[in-house]
Protein backbone atom coordinates (compact mmCIF):
# COMPACT_ATOMS: atom_id res chain seq x y z
CA UNK A 1 0.00 0.00 0.00
CA UNK A 2 3.07 2.92 0.96
CA UNK A 3 3.69 4.74 -2.25
CA UNK A 4 7.51 4.69 -2.35
CA UNK A 5 10.03 7.60 -2.72
CA UNK A 6 9.82 9.77 -6.11
CA UNK A 7 6.68 8.44 -7.28
CA UNK A 8 4.36 11.52 -6.38
CA UNK A 9 4.82 14.96 -7.94
CA UNK A 10 5.45 18.45 -5.87
CA UNK A 11 1.97 19.33 -7.13
CA UNK A 12 0.13 16.61 -5.71
CA UNK A 13 2.11 16.21 -2.36
CA UNK A 14 2.13 19.79 -1.39
CA UNK A 15 -1.36 19.84 -1.12
CA UNK A 16 -1.87 16.66 0.15
CA UNK A 17 0.55 18.06 3.21
CA UNK A 18 -1.22 20.98 3.93
CA UNK A 19 -4.56 19.01 3.91
CA UNK A 20 -2.68 17.03 6.53
CA UNK A 21 -1.56 19.56 9.14
CA UNK A 22 -5.21 21.14 8.67
CA UNK A 23 -6.23 17.37 9.58
CA UNK A 24 -3.95 17.50 12.17
CA UNK A 25 -4.32 20.55 13.84
CA UNK A 26 -8.06 19.87 14.05
CA UNK A 27 -8.07 16.29 15.29
CA UNK A 28 -5.39 16.46 17.60
CA UNK A 29 -5.95 19.99 19.49
CA UNK A 30 -6.27 19.28 23.12
CA UNK A 31 -5.33 15.64 22.13
CA UNK A 32 -2.52 15.95 25.33
CA UNK A 33 -4.91 16.58 27.62
CA UNK A 34 -7.37 13.80 27.11
CA UNK A 35 -4.33 11.20 27.37
CA UNK A 36 -4.77 9.47 30.47
CA UNK A 37 -0.83 8.96 31.77
CA UNK A 38 -0.99 5.68 31.57
CA UNK A 39 -2.41 5.07 27.88
CA UNK A 40 0.62 6.71 26.59
CA UNK A 41 2.91 3.29 27.23
CA UNK A 42 0.22 1.30 25.61
CA UNK A 43 -0.12 3.68 22.56
CA UNK A 44 3.64 3.25 22.11
CA UNK A 45 3.13 -0.58 22.57
CA UNK A 46 0.10 -0.75 20.01
CA UNK A 47 2.60 1.28 17.41
CA UNK A 48 5.28 -1.28 17.86
CA UNK A 49 2.51 -4.03 17.29
CA UNK A 50 1.35 -2.52 14.22
CA UNK A 51 4.33 -1.62 12.97
CA UNK A 52 5.38 -5.56 13.60
CA UNK A 53 1.97 -6.37 11.73
CA UNK A 54 2.18 -4.59 8.94
CA UNK A 55 5.75 -6.45 8.18
CA UNK A 56 4.48 -9.72 8.29
CA UNK A 57 3.32 -10.99 5.37
CA UNK A 58 0.53 -13.03 4.51
CA UNK A 59 0.59 -15.81 1.90
CA UNK A 60 -2.15 -15.59 -0.59
CA UNK A 61 -2.93 -18.12 -3.18
CA UNK A 62 -0.78 -17.52 -6.78
CA UNK A 63 2.49 -17.28 -4.59
CA UNK A 64 2.66 -13.79 -3.66
CA UNK A 65 1.54 -12.22 -0.39
CA UNK A 66 -0.53 -9.26 1.73
CA UNK A 67 0.38 -7.71 4.61
CA UNK A 68 -2.05 -6.13 7.02
CA UNK A 69 -2.88 -2.53 8.49
CA UNK A 70 -4.48 -2.41 11.60
CA UNK A 71 -6.90 0.44 10.83
CA UNK A 72 -9.80 -1.56 11.85
CA UNK A 73 -8.45 -2.63 15.39
CA UNK A 74 -7.24 0.49 15.95
CA UNK A 75 -10.38 2.89 15.43
CA UNK A 76 -12.04 0.35 17.05
CA UNK A 77 -10.42 0.43 20.33
CA UNK A 78 -9.05 4.00 20.15
CA UNK A 79 -11.04 6.04 18.21
CA UNK A 80 -9.85 7.89 15.14
CA UNK A 81 -7.67 10.51 16.68
CA UNK A 82 -5.74 8.11 18.54
CA UNK A 83 -5.59 5.94 15.02
CA UNK A 84 -4.71 9.14 13.40
CA UNK A 85 -1.54 9.89 15.74
CA UNK A 86 -0.20 6.20 15.55
CA UNK A 87 -0.30 6.03 12.36
CA UNK A 88 1.65 9.39 12.15
CA UNK A 89 4.15 8.00 13.91
CA UNK A 90 4.41 4.23 12.81
CA UNK A 91 4.09 5.84 8.92
CA UNK A 92 7.23 7.86 9.81
CA UNK A 93 9.39 5.30 11.45
CA UNK A 94 8.54 2.96 8.29
CA UNK A 95 9.55 6.03 6.02
CA UNK A 96 12.79 7.23 7.62
CA UNK A 97 14.16 3.75 9.62
CA UNK A 98 12.93 1.31 7.04
CA UNK A 99 12.55 2.57 3.63
CA UNK A 100 9.20 1.67 3.59
CA UNK A 101 7.31 4.10 1.77
CA UNK A 102 8.98 7.59 1.34
CA UNK A 103 10.13 10.98 2.89
CA UNK A 104 8.06 13.09 0.06
CA UNK A 105 5.21 10.31 0.05
CA UNK A 106 4.70 10.19 3.63
CA UNK A 107 1.85 12.66 4.17
CA UNK A 108 0.23 11.18 0.86
CA UNK A 109 0.81 8.04 2.46
CA UNK A 110 -0.68 9.27 5.60
CA UNK A 111 -3.81 11.03 3.87
CA UNK A 112 -4.76 7.46 2.74
CA UNK A 113 -3.77 5.08 5.20
CA UNK A 114 -4.10 7.58 8.40
CA UNK A 115 -6.88 9.52 8.25
CA UNK A 116 -8.88 8.23 5.12
CA UNK A 117 -8.75 4.51 6.92
CA UNK A 118 -9.74 5.15 9.96
CA UNK A 119 -12.39 7.82 9.32
CA UNK A 120 -14.38 5.70 7.07
CA UNK A 121 -13.97 3.31 9.63
CA UNK A 122 -15.16 5.39 12.51
CA UNK A 123 -17.57 6.19 10.34
CA UNK A 124 -18.76 2.50 10.11
CA UNK A 125 -18.63 2.25 13.87
CA UNK A 126 -20.89 5.23 14.58
CA UNK A 127 -23.93 2.53 13.80
CA UNK A 128 -22.26 0.18 16.72
CA UNK A 129 -19.92 -2.38 17.17
CA UNK A 130 -21.17 -5.92 16.98
CA UNK A 131 -18.85 -8.54 14.73
CA UNK A 132 -20.57 -7.16 11.65
CA UNK A 133 -20.04 -3.90 11.63
CA UNK A 134 -16.12 -4.58 12.90
CA UNK A 135 -16.04 -6.19 10.24
CA UNK A 136 -16.88 -3.88 7.58
CA UNK A 137 -15.15 -1.27 9.41
CA UNK A 138 -12.09 -3.39 8.96
CA UNK A 139 -12.91 -4.14 5.40
CA UNK A 140 -13.88 -0.03 4.32
CA UNK A 141 -11.03 1.11 6.23
CA UNK A 142 -8.69 -1.19 4.22
CA UNK A 143 -10.25 -0.37 0.93
CA UNK A 144 -10.86 3.36 0.81
CA UNK A 145 -7.20 3.61 2.06
CA UNK A 146 -6.86 1.26 -1.42
CA UNK A 147 -8.58 3.72 -3.78
CA UNK A 148 -7.45 6.84 -2.43
CA UNK A 149 -4.05 5.62 -2.77
CA UNK A 150 -4.71 4.30 -6.45
CA UNK A 151 -6.44 7.44 -7.50
CA UNK A 152 -3.40 9.62 -6.30
CA UNK A 153 -1.00 7.22 -7.61
CA UNK A 154 -3.31 6.93 -11.19
CA UNK A 155 -3.39 10.58 -11.65
CA UNK A 156 -0.09 11.51 -12.21
CA UNK A 157 0.47 11.20 -15.71
CA UNK A 158 -2.13 13.57 -16.16
CA UNK A 159 -1.14 16.63 -13.93
CA UNK A 160 3.02 15.95 -13.91
CA UNK A 161 4.04 15.41 -17.32
CA UNK A 162 6.89 16.59 -19.87
CA UNK A 163 5.70 19.14 -22.81
CA UNK A 164 5.63 15.80 -24.89
CA UNK A 165 3.31 14.35 -22.81
CA UNK A 166 5.68 11.77 -21.10
CA UNK A 167 4.48 11.43 -17.67
CA UNK A 168 7.62 12.79 -15.51
CA UNK A 169 6.46 10.55 -11.95
CA UNK A 170 4.42 7.59 -11.39
CA UNK A 171 3.63 6.48 -15.12
CA UNK A 172 0.71 4.55 -15.40
CA UNK A 173 -2.77 6.13 -15.18
CA UNK A 174 -6.32 5.45 -13.50
CA UNK A 175 -7.25 2.67 -15.58
CA UNK A 176 -4.11 0.54 -14.34
CA UNK A 177 -3.34 1.72 -10.94
CA UNK A 178 -6.88 1.27 -9.91
CA UNK A 179 -7.95 -2.01 -10.70
CA UNK A 180 -3.59 -3.16 -9.55
CA UNK A 181 -3.93 -1.82 -6.36
CA UNK A 182 -7.68 -2.22 -5.24
CA UNK A 183 -7.80 -5.48 -6.25
CA UNK A 184 -5.89 -7.13 -4.39
CA UNK A 185 -6.72 -5.09 -1.09
CA UNK A 186 -9.90 -6.15 -1.22
CA UNK A 187 -8.43 -10.02 0.11
CA UNK A 188 -6.38 -7.73 2.35
CA UNK A 189 -9.72 -6.06 3.34
CA UNK A 190 -11.82 -9.48 4.15
CA UNK A 191 -8.68 -10.40 6.20
CA UNK A 192 -8.45 -7.40 8.25
CA UNK A 193 -12.14 -7.36 9.17
CA UNK A 194 -12.37 -10.65 10.00
CA UNK A 195 -9.21 -10.26 12.72
CA UNK A 196 -11.15 -7.12 13.76
CA UNK A 197 -14.27 -8.85 14.23
CA UNK A 198 -12.74 -11.37 16.24
CA UNK A 199 -9.88 -9.53 18.09
CA UNK A 200 -11.63 -6.63 19.32
CA UNK A 201 -13.77 -7.44 21.68
CA UNK A 202 -11.10 -9.90 23.47
CA UNK A 203 -8.54 -7.14 23.56
CA UNK A 204 -11.15 -4.61 25.09
CA UNK A 205 -11.83 -6.76 27.81
CA UNK A 206 -7.81 -7.10 28.18
CA UNK A 207 -7.82 -3.49 27.86
CA UNK A 208 -10.13 -2.35 30.44
CA UNK A 209 -9.35 -5.17 32.72
CA UNK B 1 15.86 23.51 18.16
CA UNK B 2 18.77 21.04 18.34
CA UNK B 3 21.49 20.02 15.42
CA UNK B 4 19.30 16.49 14.66
CA UNK B 5 16.06 18.89 13.95
CA UNK B 6 18.25 21.12 11.32
CA UNK B 7 19.83 18.23 9.68
CA UNK B 8 15.85 16.53 9.32
CA UNK B 9 14.95 19.78 7.60
CA UNK B 10 17.83 19.72 5.64
CA UNK B 11 17.39 16.23 4.14
CA UNK B 12 13.51 16.43 4.34
CA UNK B 13 13.91 20.17 1.96
CA UNK B 14 16.80 18.59 -0.34
CA UNK B 15 13.88 15.44 -1.35
CA UNK B 16 11.28 17.98 -2.02
CA UNK B 17 13.69 19.81 -4.33
CA UNK B 18 14.72 16.67 -6.19
CA UNK B 19 10.74 16.37 -6.93
CA UNK B 20 11.13 20.25 -8.97
CA UNK B 21 14.60 18.37 -10.51
CA UNK B 22 13.67 17.08 -14.55
CA UNK B 23 16.89 17.57 -15.78
CA UNK B 24 19.39 14.38 -15.04
CA UNK B 25 22.57 16.36 -14.89
CA UNK B 26 21.38 17.66 -11.62
CA UNK B 27 20.20 14.89 -10.47
CA UNK B 28 23.42 13.45 -10.37
CA UNK B 29 24.99 16.24 -8.92
CA UNK B 30 22.04 15.93 -6.35
CA UNK B 31 22.78 12.27 -5.52
CA UNK B 32 26.72 12.82 -5.66
CA UNK B 33 26.50 15.90 -3.24
CA UNK B 34 24.12 13.64 -0.82
CA UNK B 35 26.02 10.32 -1.15
CA UNK B 36 29.42 12.55 -0.02
CA UNK B 37 27.87 13.49 2.93
CA UNK B 38 27.02 10.11 4.00
CA UNK B 39 30.61 9.30 4.52
CA UNK B 40 31.60 7.01 6.48
CA UNK B 41 28.82 4.90 6.02
CA UNK B 42 28.36 5.76 2.29
CA UNK B 43 28.87 2.00 1.08
CA UNK B 44 26.10 0.99 3.41
CA UNK B 45 23.54 3.94 2.25
CA UNK B 46 24.45 2.72 -1.24
CA UNK B 47 24.06 -0.91 -0.57
CA UNK B 48 20.27 -0.24 1.30
CA UNK B 49 19.44 1.89 -1.61
CA UNK B 50 20.26 -0.54 -4.45
CA UNK B 51 18.28 -3.86 -2.48
CA UNK B 52 15.31 -3.36 -0.27
CA UNK B 53 13.15 0.02 -1.44
CA UNK B 54 14.99 0.12 -5.56
CA UNK B 55 13.45 -3.74 -6.11
CA UNK B 56 9.70 -2.54 -5.06
CA UNK B 57 10.15 0.73 -7.37
CA UNK B 58 11.97 -1.78 -9.96
CA UNK B 59 9.05 -4.20 -10.45
CA UNK B 60 6.86 -0.41 -11.36
CA UNK B 61 9.38 0.60 -13.61
CA UNK B 62 10.28 -2.63 -15.31
CA UNK B 63 6.46 -2.96 -15.91
CA UNK B 64 6.26 0.27 -17.14
CA UNK B 65 9.23 -0.03 -19.34
CA UNK B 66 7.69 -3.23 -20.59
CA UNK B 67 4.23 -1.72 -21.24
CA UNK B 68 6.01 0.78 -23.30
CA UNK B 69 7.74 -1.04 -25.15
CA UNK B 70 4.64 -3.49 -26.51
CA UNK B 71 3.05 -0.48 -27.11
CA UNK B 72 4.73 1.96 -29.24
CA UNK B 73 8.24 -0.40 -29.88
CA UNK B 74 10.10 2.27 -27.94
CA UNK B 75 11.06 2.83 -24.07
CA UNK B 76 9.16 5.33 -22.62
CA UNK B 77 10.96 8.58 -23.04
CA UNK B 78 11.31 9.64 -19.20
CA UNK B 79 11.98 5.71 -17.89
CA UNK B 80 15.74 6.97 -17.30
CA UNK B 81 14.86 10.36 -15.62
CA UNK B 82 12.34 8.72 -13.23
CA UNK B 83 14.28 5.93 -12.40
CA UNK B 84 17.46 8.44 -11.13
CA UNK B 85 14.70 10.31 -9.13
CA UNK B 86 13.34 7.69 -7.23
CA UNK B 87 17.44 6.07 -6.89
CA UNK B 88 18.43 9.62 -5.60
CA UNK B 89 15.58 10.82 -3.64
CA UNK B 90 16.09 6.80 -1.89
CA UNK B 91 19.45 7.75 -1.43
CA UNK B 92 19.01 10.81 0.36
CA UNK B 93 16.43 9.29 2.61
CA UNK B 94 18.82 6.56 3.36
CA UNK B 95 21.70 9.09 4.41
CA UNK B 96 19.05 10.74 6.36
CA UNK B 97 18.52 7.49 8.41
CA UNK B 98 22.19 7.02 9.30
CA UNK B 99 22.73 10.29 9.96
CA UNK B 100 19.69 12.03 11.83
CA UNK B 101 18.95 10.23 15.07
CA UNK B 102 14.54 10.82 14.97
CA UNK B 103 14.47 11.06 18.43
CA UNK B 104 16.50 14.09 18.85
CA UNK B 105 14.41 15.00 15.72
CA UNK B 106 11.81 15.48 16.90
CA UNK B 107 12.57 16.44 20.37
CA UNK B 108 10.07 19.80 19.82
CA UNK B 109 7.02 17.66 19.93
CA UNK B 110 7.49 16.06 23.25
CA UNK B 111 4.50 13.98 23.04
CA UNK B 112 5.37 12.62 19.42
CA UNK B 113 8.88 12.11 20.95
CA UNK B 114 8.03 9.75 24.34
CA UNK B 115 5.33 7.42 21.70
CA UNK B 116 8.50 7.26 19.44
CA UNK B 117 10.73 5.95 22.15
CA UNK B 118 8.62 3.58 23.71
CA UNK B 119 7.66 2.03 19.37
CA UNK B 120 11.06 2.25 18.70
CA UNK B 121 12.17 0.59 21.78
CA UNK B 122 9.59 -2.51 21.35
CA UNK B 123 9.44 -2.99 17.92
CA UNK B 124 12.55 -5.26 18.06
CA UNK B 125 11.08 -7.19 20.95
CA UNK B 126 8.06 -8.19 19.08
CA UNK B 127 9.87 -8.77 15.92
CA UNK B 128 12.12 -11.55 17.68
CA UNK B 129 8.63 -12.72 18.86
CA UNK B 130 7.46 -12.87 15.36
CA UNK B 131 10.87 -14.70 13.63
CA UNK B 132 10.88 -17.16 16.88
CA UNK B 133 7.00 -18.24 16.28
CA UNK B 134 8.12 -18.47 12.54
CA UNK B 135 11.00 -20.76 13.25
CA UNK B 136 9.36 -23.10 15.77
CA UNK B 137 6.86 -23.30 13.02
CA UNK B 138 9.50 -24.28 10.69
CA UNK B 139 10.82 -26.85 12.90
CA UNK B 140 7.74 -28.48 13.54
CA UNK B 141 6.99 -29.24 9.62
CA UNK B 142 8.57 -32.23 7.72
CA UNK B 143 7.02 -31.27 4.57
CA UNK B 144 5.89 -27.69 3.46
CA UNK B 145 2.53 -26.76 5.05
CA UNK B 146 -0.61 -25.92 3.01
CA UNK B 147 -2.04 -22.33 3.07
CA UNK B 148 -5.17 -23.17 5.36
CA UNK B 149 -2.46 -24.52 8.14
CA UNK B 150 -0.22 -21.58 7.40
CA UNK B 151 -3.28 -18.68 7.90
CA UNK B 152 -4.37 -20.53 11.19
CA UNK B 153 -0.72 -20.28 12.06
CA UNK B 154 -0.38 -16.77 11.42
CA UNK B 155 -3.71 -16.07 13.06
CA UNK B 156 -1.97 -17.31 16.14
CA UNK B 157 0.93 -15.21 16.20
CA UNK B 158 -1.63 -12.29 15.57
CA UNK B 159 -3.62 -12.96 18.48
CA UNK B 160 -0.03 -13.97 20.90
CA UNK B 161 1.19 -10.19 19.26
CA UNK B 162 -2.02 -8.06 20.45
CA UNK B 163 -1.88 -10.04 23.85
CA UNK B 164 1.51 -9.54 24.12
CA UNK B 165 1.20 -5.76 23.76
CA UNK B 166 -1.59 -5.51 26.17
CA UNK B 167 0.76 -7.02 28.90
CA UNK B 168 4.05 -5.58 27.84
CA UNK B 169 2.53 -1.87 27.75
CA UNK B 170 1.25 -2.41 31.39
CA UNK B 171 4.61 -3.37 32.17
CA UNK B 172 6.36 -0.57 30.56
CA UNK B 173 3.57 2.01 32.57
CA UNK B 174 4.59 0.42 35.68
CA UNK B 175 8.07 0.78 34.84
CA UNK B 176 7.79 4.09 33.84
CA UNK B 177 5.40 4.98 36.92
CA UNK B 178 8.19 3.60 39.22
CA UNK B 179 10.94 6.31 37.86
CA UNK B 180 8.77 9.06 38.28
CA UNK B 181 8.14 10.08 34.92
CA UNK B 182 4.63 11.08 35.45
CA UNK B 183 5.38 12.95 38.76
CA UNK B 184 6.13 15.87 37.05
Amino acid sequence: MHIPEGFISPQTYLPVALIDVALWAVLLRNLRHRIHEETLPFLGVAGAVLFVLSSVMIPIPGGTSIHLLGIGILTALFGLRITVLLFSVVLLIQSLIFGQGGVSTYFVNLFAIGFVGPLVAETVLIFGKNRALLFTAGFAGVVAAAVVTAVILGIQPLIAHDASGEPLFFPFGLGVALPAIVLPHLIIGAVEGVITALAVPRLREKISQ
Amino acid sequence: MNRHTLLFALYGSLMVSATFIHQPLWLWILGAVVWSSAFPNHLWVLKRTLTFPLFFAGVSLGGYAAFGYFASGALPENLGLIALRVFVMTLTAFTMAKRVNLVRAVAPLKGVQFILIVTLSQIAHFQKAVREAEMAYKSRCITPPTLRHRWRFYAGVYADLLEKAVHQSHMVSRGMKSRGLFDA
